[in-house]
């Protein structure tokens, strides 16, 4: 499966569009984090416990990007796009979603 | 010591009208999704080579409002962490409901697709989670029947 | 070209999974992670508490005095300037038990008769004992009100209250740190907080029986009728029916329980629990119209 943020695959023909797929997750970080969070935003820099959340939750959101598209039997998903937004408190989504696609190697 | 019963009866209230109106809302989107299963709407920006189409910006969007019950779940997970399930079906009612609007708007204006189509997510009222997803992308209509056999040649 | 609408599989952005089940297994969870905290910072709170000098607790009641006063309140702390027999009579009595209890000199005791008919007698910070008229009416002799007193002058002097003001503030606190996310957390430290205080007074409560028991014991030579106080309390109650919640809400330990703990402390020790009685004196009842 490839998935990309490219209009277009270099080499590859696509054949067919096989419409919308996405893939969303949402996490929230235990208290202990939040509270550690909550001390950080005194001193600013990174919040590491929220950057280890979000980067959990966008690898399940492609994952099930990817399953999406593995069930109406595409081959890639193109132009890729992530969005993040905080639904409640110390809870954040991830949604992913592009255009699954059917593609054939250029020459054929 | 605090009111049990009036928690409780929310809690109820919320859990068996929330998972009610939730059935409800799937079944719907799924008889809609099959009706408008024949207008393509897809995320990138090239329309077909071929034919000439007008061009319309196309918007569909949806409020949904938590449950007593999802809020307080919510509520729990974000002690110890973890998935919030509670929320994940609230947004994917949000996506595919904005996504149907959208392709409602675009079947009035007799569009044969829907390019480039993007989602917005928000959270917008304080207290009680509620989100709004808005879709939205370009419709292409085509101009005239000769170009329509140009558009989707197999 | 092709351009089609394929419908993914349900459910691969929502796995099917029973709410409820997920549910059972946070709450108990939550409950129990915050009734763990809660009693972990009511322990350290009433261990700090019991640690700081008495002049701090002094402190702390003239603030509270200061407080109540400039909101127009009634002072709760100051000492009422009738001079009755009744009055006399406790503070006589109070200084004898202070005495047996071996005090320290730098602890004041303050007592005070309140006349109205509750049954209650407490103490609070600053060494301040009241004692509701209502209570004193159901007393039948000299060596259960002794007892009355040496128990509520034991809280003091094993800095109950101090302690009891460390755990509340201590909780408190880290109540308030804690992301009280939804207010629906806030009632669940709630409920964690008071069962695990009332836990916990019961035991101060026991351990203030055994130190009056011991004043008893050093002012009469016996401890006969020390458990009088709570053999009229256990006869009343039985007239209402609630034993059984009774045992678990009771900020005092059941006096059954109390009964039988003074008796076995009494006969551990040595302590005889033969000896005479002391009457009341000649006019108490009537010091208590």
């Amino acid at each position: 499966m490839i998935i990309t943020n490219l209009e277009y695959l270099p080499g590859m023909t696509i054949t067919a569009h096989l419409g919308l797929v996405q893939g969303s997750s949402v996490r929230s970080k235990h208290a202990g984090r939040d509270f550690m969070a909550g001390i950080k935003s005194i001193f600013g820099g990174e919040l590491l416990g929220y950057t280890e959340l979000l980067h959990e939750s966008r690898e399940e959101a492609v994952e099930r990007l990817t399953l999406q598209a593995q069930s109406i039997g595409a081959d890639a998903v193109l132009n890729v796009r992530f969005s993040t937004s905080g639904i409640a408190a110390g809870a954040a989504e991830i949604f992913v979603y592009g255009s699954a696609v059917s593609v054939s190697a250029d020459g054929v | 010591m605090f009111d049990f019963g009036l928690f409780a009866a929310l809690l109820v209230l919320g859990y068996s009208c929330g998972r009610i109106a939730e059935r409800r809302h799937y079944q719907s989107i799924r008889k809609r999704e099959s009706e408008l299963a024949d207008l393509p709407a897809i995320a990138t920006k090239f329309p077909p080579r071929a034919g000439l189409y007008q061009q319309q910006l196309v918007c569909g969007s949806v409020v949904i409002g938590s449950d007593y019950f999802k809020s307080f779940m919510a509520g729990l997970v974000n002690l110890f962490g973890g998935r919030v399930r509670a929320f994940e079906s609230l947004l994917d009612r949000g996506r595919r409901e904005s996504l149907l609007r959208l392709k409602e708007q675009a079947g009035t204006v007799g569009a044969s697709m829907v390019i480039n189509v993007k989602y917005e997510t928000s959270s917008i009222a304080a207290g009680v989670t509620t989100i709004e997803v808005l879709a939205y992308g370009t419709a292409l209509t085509p101009l005239g029947d000769s170009t329509v056999q140009q558009v989707l040649p197999d | 070209m092709r351009y089609e609408n394929r419908q993914p599989t349900e459910g691969l952005n929502t796995p099917k999974r029973h709410p409820l089940r997920e549910f059972l297994r946070l709450l108990l969870l939550a409950i129990t992670a915050v009734a763990v905290l809660v009693m972990v910072l009511n322990v350290s709170g009433g261990r700090l508490g019991g640690l700081m000098p008495f002049t701090v607790e002094l402190w702390v009641a003239e603030k509270v005095d200061h407080l109540m006063v400039s909101t127009g309140q009634s002072s709760p702390f100051a000492e009422s300037t009738a001079n009755t027999p009744m009055r006399q009579y406790l503070k006589r009595l109070s200084r004898r038990v202070t005495d047996a209890l071996e005090l320290d000199a730098d602890i004041p005791i303050t007592l005070h008769y309140i006349e109205d008919d509750l049954i209650n007698a407490f103490a609070t910070v600053g060494g301040h004992v009241y004692l509701h008229r209502g209570l004193l009416r159901l007393l039948p002799h000299e060596n259960a009100l002794a007892m009355l007193i040496a128990h509520e002058v034991s809280h003091v002097s094993l800095r109950h209250p101090a302690r009891g003001l460390g755990s509340g503030l201590a909780v408190a606190i880290g109540t308030a740190v804690l992301p009280a996310g939804t207010s629906l957390q806030g009632r669940l430290y709630e409920l964690g907080g008071s069962i695990t205080q009332m836990s916990f007074s019961r035991s101060m409560e026991s351990q203030a029986d055994r130190s009056a028991l011991q004043a008893i014991h050093a002012l009469y030579g016996h401890v006969r009728g020390a458990a009088d106080l709570f053999v009229l309390f256990a006869a009343q109650k039985d007239a209402e029916n609630s034993r059984r919640w009774e045992r678990f809400f009771s900020t005092h330990p059941l006096d059954e329980e109390r009964i039988s703990a003074i008796a076995e402390l009494a006969a551990a020790s040595g302590w005889s629990s033969d000896g005479a009685l002391i009457a009341l004196p000649e006019g108490f009842s009537e010091w208590l119209e």
